[in-house]
């Protein structure tokens, strides 16, 4: 078996290598997994290729990235989400970076809607990066908010990812579920007060030079611009909550529900039902190769033995619990800059989580700080999910430069976010105590 | 240096005891018997591959060696994957089931089926029963009436001939399923693993007698890799699984104990279906695998089999 | 000439492309009937979540081709969008192909003996009881890296024909 500790330098070196060439990121991913594979596995191994496509892409759990993708994309050609931008407008207006934290707010309610992070990260670029582009927002912040608000899809349940966790960690899933509510929201918190700060000391790019306040009647006339997306997150949680919809059926309602909406809009027409098919499987395509590569470098770096490499780290450390604990943290966000989610959760919770009990900590506080941790990783460069979303999404005229640095401000919010519940860990902990 | 270094993928998470099990009394064990000429390095399900395309990945050799169920191969290889992995209405204790595997002959049987699909079947791993919990209790076969129940394969075709609404669902989905009642009913593991899975939260009924007693899993070998052993480590092999089998059926029933225990603690309560009710129910269950008879080959040969058995313990 | 077959690739990669984007449709209305059947009349499918999720590979697969023709496979470009044409044109012929190379072999050849051997013994869905050939949902696999291969002779044929248009406007401008 070769050594992880040679394969290590050598995978991810060559993968930042492609990246920073400018390879595609899915070819980058994929080819290089297979030539790895192929050197230090076997060519048998190559096997494993085909089949994770094909998991991936015939998971029922992600047909809610397309789904959602197809709402949004219906939402923004009939008009809808222009009505929610400019009712956001009327009434937030004068506040400079209220259209940034309405971004925020709206995204908090997503993730409400969603049990995977990509399908409201890509679905809010969609809605709200050229809705907030064309009302004055630099890129900085439209590109943050989006990807940053995006992330919290996994914290706020329902979410897929803390089933995942709870069954390696044996963990309730009820309680994981209670004790992401509080974070998430801090951390929407926090990221609305950094934008509303932002917003004071820059207000060319929240909001351009001129600021308009509307009167008491323009707001309430322009509230009717809500009604439709109302329904439509009343109709989507409402169909999880009543038991109607499974919460990957439950897209199907939001994706259908647009195409209603779009009708009592009068928007609707064969034209615009057909582009947002068109747009919905080119992002979904985007999305779901870069998946299909990502899933191969995680399994290969998984069979080369990560897992022994992460467990020799921890060992290694002091024997303080905090030291073990933050060591973990900064294993967690390395892992997270240049590895997917479900590869890290595979290499890594079965190491920590024994350990973890082991000094004593709670298990379900660690593993909403794992989570807060995999929504981080979502946002680090070089290898960050939502980066690349938002790169398929934005405008042109948006670089990839432009991304990184724009999420750096929500990266170190986050990190704060780590720290507050690490030292107060009943933020975590006061809810899930409180219900069972 | 020329030690033998196989990878195996369980099914299983680790920590789990079946997966517990499989590195103890199979891996430790088969590297300890055989003066370290064979050691494995063991990869929790989902690891390397995704289990439902596991025969593909084992015969092809992306792992020496797997822990599967047969249950998922159905589609592949028609009944016999079910009877292979149990089939309600039939064998009730583990002893049961490792006397048809290693004293009836089940054991070439399933041999023989996998050997088609280029895998070489060194055995069951015997599991703990996989039971239902409910919303609502169950303790009659009337309650199945219009119950949405978490089910797949014969199973489902068996809960719906009482009138029940089968939903098949992967593993992510169940517990919140559960909770917005989306399902009102799941059978899954026993009942440890019912606890890992957190249903006791949103499923306050744990049904009793268990619809699947003698589930097992199966030790997959890629047949290239088992051809080129040395006869003696396959023996080793070959009484390991037994070892590991029996050390899972073993260490289970003493966490399935505490977890029931922990589960009622916490407000669930058990659901017993009555034995007369129970014994119609089972045979309901057995007409439907009774029937794959029909298809003739090897099903046919081992529902004969299975019947022949079940005649001689007296059912 | 060799412009010529990339617009023909591309024009036929979008007529695939366009007939998979129906599938949403598909997808969202086989869902919603499996949620109406299920919960009004208690009459759920075996069918609705496999062929949905089957559907999606079908998208995701052979919808690919066009999104990669299209220029959707996104890049880290922090240094990239700054090079010349013609540098960008020799990275992707030299090391993007070999990547793309490595990455659609498999696909092609393993993904197709994974079909194939699902085709060959008429692999039927084993959960949904409804016993739906998987087999045409994997030969998405090899048709679709086979079809990304075509999006890619294409691509690389449009770069070129970019570095020429250059230098001859280059030529113009002197
Ligand atoms: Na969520
Ligand atoms: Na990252």
């Amino acid at each position: 078996m070769p050594d992880p500790l040679l394969v290590t330098p050598l995978l991810f070196g060559s993968m930042l290598f492609f990246l920073a060439l400018g390879v595609p990121i899915a070819i980058a991913l994929g080819g290089l997994s297979a030539a790895m594979i192929y050197f230090f596995w076997s060519p048998m191994a190559l096997n494993m290729m085909p089949l994770r496509a094909f998991q991936n892409t015939s998971s029922f759990e992600y047909i809610a990235i397309p789904l959602f993708i197809f709402m949004a994309t219906m939402l923004q050609k009939s008009r809808i989400a222009e009505d929610l931008y400019d009712t956001m407008q009327k009434f937030f207006g004068g506040l400079r970076g209220g259209l940034a934290i309405g971004t925020i707010i709206i995204c908090t309610v997503f993730a409400a809607m969603a049990g995977i992070s990509g399908a409201a990260t890509i679905s809010m670029g969609v809605l709200a990066i050229p809705a907030m582009l064309s009302r004055g927002y630099g890129k900085d912040m439209a590109l943050g908010s989006v990807a940053a608000g995006g992330s919290l899809g996994i914290l706020i349940p329902p979410s897929v990812t803390m089933i995942v966790y709870g069954l390696v960690a044996n963990t309730s899933i009820g309680k994981l579920y209670a004790g992401g509510v509080l974070p998430g929201l801090l951390i929407a918190v926090l990221f609305s007060v950094y934008l509303l700060l932002r917003g004071q000391l820059q207000p060319s790019i929240a909001g351009g030079a001129t600021m308009t306040r509307y009167s008491l009647g323009e707001k309430l006339v322009s509230l009717k611009g809500l009604v439709l997306p109302l329904g439509l997150v009343a109709s989507v949680l409402g169909s999880i909550l009543l038991g109607v919809a499974s919460v990957s059926e439950a897209a199907a309602i939001g994706a259908g529900g647009a195409i209603v909406a779009a009708a009592v809009r009068r928007q609707l027409n064969w034209q615009s039902m057909q582009e947002s098919a068109f747009e919905t499987l080119l992002l979904s395509c985007m999305i779901f190769w870069i998946i299909i590569g990502a899933s191969a470098l995680s399994t290969f770096y998984t069979a080369m033995g990560a897992s022994r490499l992460i467990e020799g780290m921890v060992l290694g450390l002091d024997l303080n619990p905090y030291v073990i604990l933050i060591g973990m943290q900064v294993i967690l966000l390395a892992l997270g800059m240049v590895l997917d989610t479900v590869g890290i959760i595979l290499i890594t919770a079965p190491i920590f989580v024994p350990i973890i009990i082991q000094l004593g900590f709670d298990p379900v506080w660690f593993g909403i700080l794992y989570i807060i941790n995999m929504e981080i990783g979502f946002l680090t460069p070089p290898f960050g999910y939502n980066l690349f979303y938002l790169r398929g999404v934005a405008p042109d005229s948006v670089s990839m430069m432009d991304i990184y640095k724009s999420v750096i401000p929500f990266i170190l919010l986050m990190l704060l976010a780590v720290a507050i519940c690490i030292i107060f860990p009943e933020i975590i902990l006061y809810l899930p105590n409180a219900i069972f | 240096d020329d030690a033998i270094v196989w990878r195996i993928q369980s099914n299983l998470n680790a920590g789990e005891p079946g997966y517990v099990a499989l590195q103890e009394k199979f891996a430790n064990l088969s590297k300890e018997l055989s003066g370290g000429r064979i050691s494995f390095e063991v990869y929790p399900v989902g690891a390397l591959f995704p289990i439902k395309d596991g025969l593909e990945a084992v015969s092809v050799g992306l792992t020496e060696m797997a822990v599967l169920t047969g249950g998922y191969y159905a589609g592949k290889m028609g009944p016999i994957a079910n009877l292979e992995s149990g089939v309600p209405g039939s064998l009730r204790t583990p002893i049961e089931r490792y006397n048809f595997f290693y004293n009836e002959g089940f054991l070439e049987l399933a041999r023989k089926a996998y050997e088609a699909h280029g895998v070489f079947y060194l055995g069951p791993q015997l599991s703990s029963s996989w039971d239902i919990m409910s919303k609502k209790p169950i303790t009659s076969m009337a309650d199945f009436q219009g119950l949405k129940i978490r089910s797949f394969g014969l199973e489902a075709k068996w809960y719906e001939s009482m009138g029940a609404t089968p939903v098949f669902m992967g593993g992510g989905e169940i517990y919140t399923a559960l909770a917005t009642g989306v399902l009102d009913a799941a059978r899954w593991a026993s009942a440890s693993g019912n606890q890992n899975n957190s249903f006791h939260e949103v499923a306050k009924y744990y049904v009793q007698p268990s619809p699947m007693p003698v589930p097992n899993n199966f030790f997959a070998v890629n047949q290239t890799a088992w051809n080129a052993l040395p006869e003696d480590i396959k023996a080793i092999l070959n009484q390991a699984v037994v070892a590991s089998s029996f050390d899972y059926i073993a260490r289970a029933d003493m966490l399935d104990s505490k977890a029931l225990r922990e589960m009622q603690e916490s407000g669930v309560q058990i659901s017993v279906i009555p034995d007369a009710e129970w014994a119609q129910m089972e045979e309901e269950a057995a007409k439907l695998w009774k029937g794959y008879a029909a298809q003739g080959g090897l099903a046919q040969k081992g529902v004969e089999m299975l019947e022949k058995f079940l005649a001689k313990l007296g059912r | 000439m060799l412009e010529r077959l990339s617009g023909y690739i591309d024009q036929g990669l979008a007529v695939i492309g366009k007939i998979v984007a129906f599938l949403i449709f598909a997808m969202i209305g086989v869902i919603v009937f499996e949620m109406i059947s299920r919960g009004l009349f208690d009459m759920p499918s075996s069918w609705a979540h496999e062929l949905s999720a089957w559907m999606l590979t079908l998208f995701i697969l052979l919808g690919g081709p066009w999104a990669l023709a299209k220029g959707q496979f996104v890049r880290v470009d922090v240094f990239h969008a700054a090079m010349s044409p013609k540098m960008k044109a020799l990275i992707d012929t030299f090391v993007s192909t070999i990547l793309f190379a490595c990455f659609a072999a498999v696909l092609v050849w393993l993904g197709g003996k994974f079909a194939y051997g699902s085709f060959l013994i008429g692999e039927r869905s084993a959960t949904g009881g409804w016993g739906g050939p998987v087999w045409i949902a994997k030969a998405a696999i090899p048709v679709g890296g086979a079809l990304l291969c075509l999006a890619w002779v294409s691509h690389l044929i449009r770069l070129w024909a970019a570095v020429k248009a250059e230098a001859a406007g280059g030529e113009d401008n002197a």
